[in-house]
């Protein structure tokens, strides 16, 4: 009797270390989604393995092995020009919510504070955000700034794409003419639809607006002395 | 109570702990923080090794107050062997996706692309080819993620 129950015992105690069950089907439903438990747990769908094999063998003997190349130092140097760590410019960049790496920094603006819908021409009440990125810029003594237009999926894709364009362009121009940032350092691209950085529909297929709103924006990629 | 019953009520409650532990959470390798996504938290939960594959499970935790989107693009995710120098891609299928998941859509071979609710968390596995030079320990890096350094290769 004492047997018994000690070994019931030790199957509730080590029940979890040996599953009996290999793990769960794969039903054909995105893993993520068949329940809340599995969101956080996604199966491995049963065919997954055999797909890997298959890949592994195509690969072929180095297994399309690259080489690990590093940044140079030039790169990698961080200004010490005029101003850059002052305060100030320190200030404006956490105001401009700005993310900054070793060797560039990053503002994204929101399209819909520059702009009004569908327009290019730059709202007088945003001026105040780009006479900031221009101190900035000047601040780095940046030797290159990349401006990219953005918009979301709504609409025709060549029209996006013009349409972005145009933004960053406008941006650029505003730089020039009211901050005095050299024309020649700048660059513009439109790139309409095709770097969205939040979904613009929902995962059950719809509409996201807080999504298509993160996605009408411009960047501004300033890259350090 | 005899010196046997003790030994067994110590082995039990012993047990008892190990498959508690187990049960209700999960272990962690490691755990590094996103770069850019404030409050996701991305935890290397699993390593496996099984004919010359690698396969890597990974929980991203969402620790800040609202939801937030997370993005990986699995083309961008790859193991590295630091010593021989040389980094590898995920798995590709004949159809071009790569062996991960779970994935929103087919977009460059496949991308991680989900909403986690604050407080929540959502699993991640990719599939790599071994490093052929069977290093002891990768480096594996996800876009925007730290990267999980000197993990142990264990067969």
């Amino acid at each position: 009797m004492k047997s018994l129950a000690l070994a019931a015992f030790l199957v509730f105690c080590l029940g979890p270390l040996f599953p009996l069950s290999g793990g769960r089907a794969h039903s054909g439903v995105d893993p993520a989604f068949q329940s809340g438990k599995n969101a956080e747990d996604p199966v491995i769908p049963a065919d997954a393995q055999e797909r890997a094999i298959l890949a592994l063998k195509a690969l072929g003997a180095d297994r399309r092995a690259k080489a690990i190349s590093f940044e140079t130092a030039g790169i990698l140097g961080v200004s010490k020009g005029v101003g850059f760590d002052s305060k100030q410019v320190q200030k404006t960049l956490k105001e401009l919510e700005a993310k900054e790496t070793k060797t560039t920094i990053q503002i994204d603006l929101p399209g819909d504070v520059l702009f009004d819908f569908d327009k290019w021409d730059i709202r007088p009440d945003a001026e105040g955000t780009l006479k900031k990125v221009g101190e900035i810029i000047k601040a780095y003594r940046s030797p290159n700034v990349l401006i990219s237009g953005h918009s979301d999926s709504k609409g025709q894709e060549d029209y996006n794409q013009k349409l972005s364009m145009r933004r960053a362009e406008s941006v650029r121009d505003w730089l020039v003419k009211n901050a005095g940032v050299d024309a020649g350092i700048m660059k513009t691209e439109g790139l309409g639809e095709t770097k969205p950085v939040a979904p613009d529909t929902n995962p059950d297929g719809s509409d996201n607006p807080a999504g298509r709103q993160e996605n009408r924006r411009v960047e501004i990629l300033i890259k350090k002395q | 109570m005899s010196h046997r019953s003790k030994q067994i009520l110590v082995f039990c409650g012993v047990s008892l702990l190990l498959s508690a532990g187990l049960f209700f959470g999960q272990q962690v390798i490691q755990t590094q923080s996103h770069n850019t996504v404030e409050g996701i938290e991305v935890d290397l939960t699993s390593l496996e090794i099984q004919n010359n594959i690698v396969t890597v499970k990974f929980k991203l935790r969402n620790t800040a107050a609202e939801k937030q989107n997370v993005t990986i693009q699995f083309k961008d995710c790859y193991i590295m062997d630091e010593v021989n120098q040389k980094k590898y891609y995920g798995l590709k299928d004949t159809d071009g996706l790569y062996v991960a998941g779970p994935a929103y859509d087919d977009q460059n071979g496949g991308r991680f692309w989900y909403g986690i609710q604050a407080g929540k968390s959502m699993g991640l596995w990719i599939k790599f080819p071994q490093p052929t030079d069977n290093p002891a320990s990768i480096t594996i890096s996800l876009p925007g993620v730290s990267p999980f350094e000197s993990v142990k290769l264990a067969k």
